[in-house]
């Protein structure tokens, strides 16, 4: 199984300006520190190996849309924010290399950051194509309908010619799609969202994001805890830090990084891929945060080590 | 959980014996709340001593915040000392650097207080 990014911030789309360029490129010159590079493959080189992640790239700003491939010759994607732009038109390119045309969605709510690449999903004009649409809400399909009506979007729901299916998924319930068994959990969000976790071929991974968790309810702690027992890769959302979650930004419906380290140490989990990013923040404060967590796992940790990634856009994982 | 209480100058100052984490929590919250409450009826602070405490998951730093907000609400401070390296690094982490005040020393934490 591999786990492909296409959107990793939270709640609004956000675009890197021209001086977070600026200050990329200053900062790698400074520590190219005027040496001469002999071919585009040294040059390629030194921004690999030399440069922290901050100078040589950026975390991106496309909302939450998460692939997990290689299951089944069907796509699986979970949410539809608006990286589901750009993983419409790659999947379209596999699917001129043989691949199915059916897409499996899950959807964690229907909030806009959510849905809102799905207008711009082109696989969903092409009549071969089948999407089937799951979650815990029974509104999805009005949600989508409503985004395009004319007053917001020119395209209606109706000149779409793919083959659509809406199914309403149950908590406790387990399901078989396309070569995954999946199991849903009901999470802390305004009107609800929906985690997942998809298991095939003996490994498991945990997509929960927009949940946010009350450290004062143990057994709530404790039903997470479960659902996340011995997963290889948990992606959630860490958008706060604690303090804010538990003061200023209680209710909001977000998690913190330590809550995610906390919850995935209980659980036994294998790797935590932070997630959901706040989009104020820019891709030096996400480093800095990514670091100060995986030093938080370091000073929490008992037994076996939680890898900490952070997840970007186009950030794949191999599982 | 190991906890000790004392007052002195009007403050009431706690020492929970032990990390705190999701096994003990309740048992934590039950003693500190009711804490903030007595430092308001004797007219003085609270003064939390983590020297025996060496890590401190979510769970435990929110009831942190709990205490902090009921502080407040009754005009009590809590003021924080005894603090290990691992408790301020999670600490800064947490961003709670900015939500509690800390002190590198009992005797300069009661300084504070009577200061005020």
């Amino acid at each position: 199984m591999r786990v492909r990014f296409w959107g990793t911030r939270g709640s609004l789309p956000t675009a890197m300006r021209s001086s977070e360029v600026r200050d990329k490129l200053i900062a790698a010159l400074k520590t190219a520190n005027g040496r001469h590079f002999q071919s585009d493959a040294a040059i390629g080189n030194f921004v690999d190996n030399e440069l922290d992640f901050p100078v040589r790239a950026t975390y991106g700003g496309a909302s939450s849309c998460v692939e997990l491939d290689g299951t089944s010759e069907e796509f699986i994607v979970c949410d539809m924010g608006s990286g589901l732009r750009e993983f419409g038109l790659d999947s379209m390119r596999r699917s001129r290399n043989g691949r199915k045309k059916v897409y499996n969605v899950f959807m964690s709510h229907l909030h806009w950051d959510h849905i809102m690449g799905f207008p711009f999903f082109v696989p969903a004009f092409d009549p071969d194509v089948t999407i089937r649409i799951f979650g815990g809400h029974d509104t999805i399909e009005q949600a989508l309908r409503r985004q395009q009506e004319k007053i917001s979007f020119p395209v209606p729901f109706d000149s779409l010619r793919a083959r659509f299916d809406f199914s309403t998924l149950v908590p406790g319930e387990v399901a078989e799609i396309a070569g995954c068994r999946v199991e849903l959990i009901r999470q802390h969000h305004d009107n609800d969202s929906y985690g997942y976790r998809f298991s095939s071929n003996g490994q498991s991974v945990v997509y929960s994001t927009d949940s946010e968790h009350k450290l004062d309810d143990p057994l709530s702690i404790q039903r997470f805890v479960d659902f996340f027992h011995d997963a290889d890769l948990v992606i959630m959302d860490t958008m706060y830090s604690l303090a804010d979650a538990v003061s200023m930004k209680a209710d909001w419906g977000h998690s913190s990084n330590v809550v995610a380290v906390d919850l995935c140490h209980r659980a036994n989990a294998r790797r935590l891929a932070m997630f959901h990013h706040e989009p104020i923040f820019d891709d030096n404060t996400i480093r800095k945060i990514h670091l100060e967590t995986i030093r938080y796992e370091e000073l929490m940790r008992k037994e076996s080590a939680l890898e900490v990634l952070c997840a970007y856009d186009g950030f794949e994982v191999p599982l | 959980m190991n906890w000790t209480r004392e007052l002195r100058q009007g403050n009431v100052i706690v020492s929970p014996g032990e990390p705190v984490d999701h096994e003990n929590v309740e048992d934590f919250e039950s003693r500190l709340i009711p804490s903030v409450e007595e430092a308001s009826r004797s007219g003085g602070n609270l003064i939390i001593d983590f020297r025996n405490v060496d890590y401190m998951t979510s769970v435990g730093l929110r009831v942190l915040i709990v205490a902090a907000k009921e502080a407040e609400s009754i005009a009590v401070k809590i003021l924080l000392t005894g603090m290990n390296k691992t408790m301020q690094e999670i600490f800064h982490i947490c961003g709670f650097e900015n939500v509690f005040v800390i002190h590198e020393s009992l005797d300069s934490a009661l300084a504070a207080t009577s200061a005020n």
